[in-house]
């Protein structure tokens, strides 16, 4: 979206041209009143004046100068950069293809850029051949070190590479890097630590990595939603993950939120026995929450329906919208009668998820829901019966929603 | 020797593809954008489709879409999407995908699912 | 006579000092802004959205687009709202009592059928007379209603809305593929934040690809050449500046991404103002100050929307002109703002800023235009001092639209052509030495206007017509 060089410098040209016309402006106004006042004379305001014109027309040059040399350099180096980098695409995939040597080092840019796509992209056998020469060429240790620039561009250069090479051995640099003061680096540490530890063969290394990048998310205070992002790069490492951040006794309540969310959008089926525990949680975000995982999962354990059903009475809104959501999980004979009693429901929002969870149950729910779109004795409850089910028929392509 | 076109926007992914399956000794196109896509396919037959669904000129699934009811073309398509995008999955299966694979990918495993579709 | 004098003598060293000043504060301004968006643009790397798209961490949206006789264009924008690049969005568009064909146009482009639905009425409009639902897009809606405004038009859209964010946008917007879910990313990120503002870039001139924008080049005429100067000033100087200090009073309705449940609390938009957008922003942070609530309103540069602007004179002096009487409706309705601790750096700071500099502008611009002529004419004035300070605003504004044009140089998407860069040089400068004349005369009709409370139209944009391709 933005080229990431030249701008620093274009900053600071600014930041000087601002700061001559700024005071030179500054002096103006001053010897303006004094003018005004009758303290300073004509010939002074006027050669300030001369002298403000002077400095706006030679920052106006340097400026302009700088832009156009800026286009037609960045242009250039771009050209030669993208030309560089499917050479080496080319190159790189001769290496796995056709057996040929890789070059000796060092590697230019546009060959690490090619390289680090190349990983990026495959898996399974030539993905760890890729894997192989990336370490040949010690493009760990390299990242490894930028990683610690003082510089924030040259920290995140880094850190985005690494997120790309998935190299185990920088897991530690990266979970450590999730205290750095900057909070665009903190962030973009904990994205690169977490497609790290999904290239970490499962074992011992990958419980202690997942353990110490969770603990890393909850001390540095991450926001939720970096958390919950963080979950579902996971990959394959996302149960162990996700385990961390639900079975502890005492995770703090966003910890939970983002595990919750994760579990159902990620569908860990083998979560649902410890989803139980969080139905009656005190925080309804987290019983909704607790909610929408099963939903999301589509599956609830029998111990959970009678939580299902009484959560249908929370006095909170958006937690009864989610257990009738999740009511589609129970059994048909105890849906149909807590729903029918769901569609009058006073809030419009789960009126309409009590409908679709009756249609979603099949022929029975339908043909309860028929029934009240007829006879319920809630005249709101009729019309939102009745709408759901045109809806549900009006449907001919079964892709909704979709971007 | 099929002849596949490859529907993807990023270069590195294209030229990976185009080499895979090249290699595969497949006849490989690979064009951008959905719209030249869509030339392709209105001057000629093509015995595969692969195609990504996060294209920068519109949503892969609508093109899928388009090649199905509106063009009419029962050509095998396989739908490139990311890891955890089962949704994306599931409808493209639904609009008329025949199968899908997901990035990353392994080669050998694309190969194999990709003859699979063209053996006459 | 010598009292008139003096009079006269401190006015227009009150009118210099006024200039001396807002210059002041615009390159302040131009620079903080720049160094916002610097420092933002490494916040976001390509690889972040990437993982956004392919992992399905998300908000759903639903974009709102009201309508009124677009039958040109509706087609090719609605269908570029549909193919947006986003796991899960609905477009519910609003016709606005359209007296053209808009909506046969809708209906026969996607395949409309009329639905009896039943929605939520949270807020109050004017009737709706049907609500129907596309077979092909299921995630598009369409409602026709009785003429109301564009506010009504976008609350009757609210209450048809069923996700947790809402995107109004104008319906001639065209959205950047990534610009919602750029967006909606602050969302995720931090639960205080009630609205999201972007980039507004003019289309005019680009080489269309797809229905979309694809290279940049100068548009024909000089009027729409100096919009891009000037949005692109607006935008990365301005709107970035004003977020960075936590102050933005503006998100542009071409396009912007708010709460929908926040907005629902306020009352949503007010019909009684042109600018409805900036009327509900300043609401919001009123609201949500008075209630003690933490909140954020940001603006970021990445997510960008492209619209087409005016090319002839009259339709462009309208537009500022609407602008300029719906800053004066919102500043008054909010005048408990002004200088007003309790909305810290809002009450103390932006509002006041944009009483002075913004709303009064143009009346002081214009007594001071009379006033120096006066003074010229009476021989009380230097003439070269006069044309010493007029250079010096001109000088000053441009190097403002340089420092514009260069954050503009630096997005990956920019005026590629060398050419065109020398003749957006040359549009700064002319914006300066005329243009700006103009507009700021509408503008000191706009205020006198609104003084006098003429009542106003939303007005229609003759267009060429975006291509359907």
């Amino acid at each position: 979206m933005w080229r990431r060089f030249g701008d620093e410098a274009f900053t600071a040209l600014v930041a000087v041209v601002v700061t001559v016309e700024a005071g030179v402006l500054l002096v103006l106004v001053l010897l303006l009143g004094g003018r005004a006042t009758g303290l300073v004379g004509p010939s002074r305001v006027r050669g300030t004046l001369l002298a403000a014109i002077v400095s706006v027309t030679l920052g106006l040059v340097v400026l302009t100068v700088y832009v156009l040399a800026y286009q037609g350099i960045s242009h250039r180096k771009e050209l030669a950069f993208e030309r560089s980098r499917s050479r080496w695409v080319g190159v790189w995939l001769d290496v796995l293809y056709l057996d040929r040597e890789p070059p000796p080092p060092p590697l230019p840019h546009g060959a690490v850029a090619a390289l680090l796509e190349v990983r990026e992209t495959l898996k399974g056998i030539e993905g760890a051949r890729v894997a192989q020469i990336v370490d040949r060429f010690g493009l760990g240790e390299r990242f490894a070190r930028g990683v610690r620039a003082p510089k924030i561009s040259a920290r995140l250069e880094a850190v985005e590479a690494l997120a790309q090479a998935r190299i185990p051995s920088a897991l530690p640099d990266l979970i450590a890097l999730i205290a750095d003061p900057e909070h665009v680096v903190r962030v973009a540490a904990a994205r690169a630590g977490v497609r790290t530890l999904a290239a970490v063969p499962p074992g011992q290394d990958r419980d202690v990595g997942a353990a110490d990048l969770i603990q890393a998310l909850e001390i540095n205070q991450l926001p939720r939603g970096v958390v919950e992002e963080v979950l579902l790069l996971g990959e394959d490492a996302a149960p162990q993950l996700v385990g961390e951040l639900l079975l502890r006794l005492d995770a703090p309540t966003a910890s939970l939120k983002a595990g919750l969310n994760a579990a159902g959008r990620l569908q860990l089926f083998t979560f649902t026995d410890e989803l139980i525990r969080f139905v009656d949680h005190a925080d309804p975000e987290i019983r909704a929450a607790a909610f929408r995982a099963f939903r999301s999962i589509g599956y609830l354990p029998p111990e959970a329906e009678p939580a299902v059903m009484a959560a249908l009475h929370d006095p909170v809104e958006f937690v009864r919208i989610h257990a009738a959501r999740a009511a589609r999980l129970l059994h048909v004979e105890t849906a149909v009668p807590v729903l029918w009693k769901a569609l009058g429901d006073p809030s419009w929002w789960v009126r309409r998820a009590a409908a679709r969870s009756l249609v979603n149950l099949g022929e029975a729910g339908r043909r309860e829901l028929a029934i009240a779109g007829a006879a319920h004795p809630d005249r709101y409850a009729r019309e939102m019966a009745s709408q759901v089910l045109r809806d549900a028929d009006a449907l001919l392509t079964p892709v909704a929603g979709v971007g | 020797m099929s002849d596949i076109l490859v529907i993807e926007d990023d270069p590195v992914i294209g030229a990976i593809l185009d080499r895979v399956l090249s290699h595969a000794g497949h006849a490989v196109e690979v064009v951008r954008m959905l719209s030249a896509g869509r030339e392709v396919l209105e001057l000629r037959a093509v015995d595969l489709i692969l195609l990504d669904l996060n294209l920068p000129d519109g949503s892969g699934l609508e093109f899928l879409r388009v090649i199905r009811q509106d063009m009419h073309l029962q050509t095998p398509v396989m739908v490139l999407s990311g890891m955890r995008q089962e949704d994306h999955i599931v409808r493209g299966l639904q609009l008329g995908a025949d199968d899908y694979v997901t990035k990353p990918f392994s080669p050998l495993e694309l190969v194999a699912r990709v003859d699979r579709w063209t053996r006459v | 006579m010598s009292v008139l004098f003096a009079l006269l003598v401190a006015f227009q060293l009150f009118i210099l000092a006024y200039f001396a000043v807002l210059n002041l504060l615009y390159a302040f301004f131009g620079y903080v802004g720049l160094r916002s968006v610097v420092v933002h643009s490494r916040e976001l790397s390509d690889l972040a959205l990437k993982d956004l798209l392919e992992h399905d961490v998300f908000m759903p949206v639903s974009v709102l687009v009201p309508a009124y006789n677009e039958e040109k264009s509706i087609e090719a924008s609605v269908r570029s709202f549909v193919t947006m690049h986003y796991p899960l969005f609905e477009v519910v568009v609003v016709c606005d009592g359209c007296t053209d064909r808009t909506v046969e146009r809708l209906i026969g482009a996607f395949s409309l059928v009329e639905e009896p639905v039943v929605y939520s009425r949270k807020l109050e409009t004017k009737p709706v007379r049907r609500v129907m639902r596309s077979l092909r897009y299921p995630n598009l809606v369409v409602a026709d209603k009785e003429n109301g405004g564009k506010a009504d038009a976008l609350n009757a859209a609210i209450n048809l809305a069923r996700y947790p964010l809402i995107a109004p946008v104008d319906s001639d917007s065209i959205l950047d593929t990534q610009a919602v879910l750029r967006a909606s990313r602050m969302f995720l990120e931090d639960d205080t934040v009630l609205a999201v503002g972007g980039t507004i870039r003019p289309l005019n001139g680009a080489v269309m690809e797809g229905g979309r924008p694809g290279e940049l080049r100068m548009p024909p005429t000089w009027i729409e050449r100096l919009q891009i100067v000037e949005y692109a000033r607006a935008f990365f100087l301005g709107r970035a500046g004003w977020t960075h200090f936590g102050a933005l009073l503006i998100i542009s309705g071409a396009f912007g991404l708010f709460r929908r449940e926040s907005v629902v609390k306020v009352g949503g938009l007010w019909t009684g103002t042109l600018g409805e957008d900036m009327e509900l922003v300043m609401r919001l942070h009123k609201e949500y100050t008075r209630a003690g609530r933490p909140h954020k309103i940001a603006f970021t540069p990445d997510p960008i929307c492209w619209t087409e602007v005016p090319s002839d004179m009259r339709t462009l002096r309208r537009q500022r002109n609407r602008w300029h009487r719906g800053l004066w409706t919102n500043l008054w309705r909010h005048r408990d703002m002004l200088l007003n601790p309790r909305y810290g750096k809002l009450g103390m700071f932006a509002v006041p800023y944009f009483w002075l500099f913004e709303a009064l502008g143009p009346v002081i611009e214009v007594l001071g235009l009379v006033v120096v002529a006066g003074s010229l004419l009476l021989g009380k004035l230097d003439p070269g001092f006069a044309v010493l300070f007029l250079s010096l605003a001109v000088l000053q504004g441009i190097l403002l639209s340089q420092i514009g044009a260069g954050v503009e140089a630096l997005l990956l998407h920019r005026y590629p052509r060398t050419p065109d860069r020398l003749m957006l040089f040359a549009a700064a400068f002319m914006e300066f030495v005329g243009f700006r004349q103009i507009l700021t005369l509408e503008r000191f009709r706009a205020t006198i206007q609104a003084v006098h409370r003429t009542p106003t139209t939303w007005g229609e944009m003759p267009r060429a017509g975006i291509p359907a391709g």
